[in-house]
């Protein structure tokens, strides 16, 4: 009886249950890459990290210094969250000076949304695009953090192909 | 057509676009801060009559709040940033991926063939264009911030 259903079942004629699937047309070189390569893959990092318990002329002097638009808040490997240039619109630009010596924690935007290193381009730009965030952490498959990704990043990737 | 087809022939004003608040540059930046956050923009057009479009980012903030955060109440035209892309709208989003390339730039100021400045658009619009051709990836997402591991069974 097992036998018999089993033969229902599985048939030995071999069925392709996804033969009639067509995948996504990524025809061109650029759209493959998009959804091919890793964000790992990119130049993701070094990018400059802070303690939660960094007061903000301490976090804003080390944007400026560096150049970047976004720090990492870490604790130890683990992400606590991301201080933008958003942040400093929004939560301290009118209010200095008495947000001078906060800590950081107290500014950022906790629980932001991120990516993992093996997620593709493409996902990431959907995570930026739906969130609205320019500035997506990357974390490694154990969560810690690996890096930051901002649309500079994907703008000099996409630029490579349009040289073409 | 494909996605490098599109980038060298649909025009910038097809990105999605930010409104461009002009202020004049006697605006003390104080009074633009407000004006950013009411409209959660990152980016205002300083102008005056004729003259080419500068404009005032939250990068220059940063800086400012860094380096003399005291001038606060100084007129915005001295702080503006030192370069600004300005595209019209018929040019092609190709060229915009090359000149935020090159100046390093989030903001591009779109105007008409007059020069009359319409909108703002840049990395945001640039990206959202990017996400749309790729919708079915939304699809296969992990929702929320959530690790898969934290999420499991959910």
């Amino acid at each position: 009886m097992a036998t018999e259903l089993w033969a229902e079942r599985y048939p030995a004629e071999f069925r392709d249950q996804l033969k009639n699937y067509e995948p996504p047309p990524e025809s061109e070189p650029l759209e493959r890459a998009l959804v091919e390569v890793a964000v790992g893959d990119l130049d993701i990092s070094p990018q400059a990290t802070c303690a939660p318990d960094t007061p903000f002329w301490m976090a804003l002097r080390i944007m400026a210094s560096e150049d970047v638009a976004a720090l990492l808040v870490v604790d130890g490997k683990h992400l606590m969250g991301i201080f933008t240039k958003r942040d400093i619109l929004m939560r301290a630009a009118l209010e200095w000076p008495e947000v001078e010596e906060r800590p950081i924690a107290e500014l950022m935007t906790t629980e932001p949304d991120f990516v993992y290193e093996t997620e593709s381009i493409a996902a990431a730009m959907c995570v930026m695009a739906n969130s609205g965030c320019r500035h997506v952490p990357v974390l490694h498959l154990d969560d810690t953090v690996a890096g930051l990704l901002y649309p500079l990043r994907l703008t000099e990737f996409i630029s490579e192909f349009l040289k073409e | 057509m494909g996605l490098y087809e599109n980038i060298h022939t649909q025009p910038v004003n097809e990105l999605n676009l930010r409104e461009a608040i002009q202020v004049p540059r006697e605006t003390p930046i104080r009074q633009v801060v407000e004006i950013m956050r009411e409209r959660g923009l990152g980016c205002v057009v300083v102008r005056d009559g004729s003259e080419a479009p500068s404009v005032f980012t939250e990068r220059c903030l940063m800086k400012l709040l860094d380096e003399r955060p005291e001038a606060l109440d100084e007129p915005v035209g001295g702080h503006v940033a030192p370069e600004c892309i300005v595209l019209k709208e018929t040019q092609v989003i190709s060229s915009l991926v090359d000149d935020m390339k090159t100046m390093r730039s989030r903001f591009a100021v779109l105007t008409n063939e007059d020069g009359k400045v319409l909108a703002l658009t840049g990395q945001k619009g640039l990206v959202e264009f990017f996400a749309e051709h790729f919708a079915y990836v939304i699809h296969g997402q992990r929702p929320g911030t959530k690790p898969y591991i934290a999420r499991e069974g959910a």
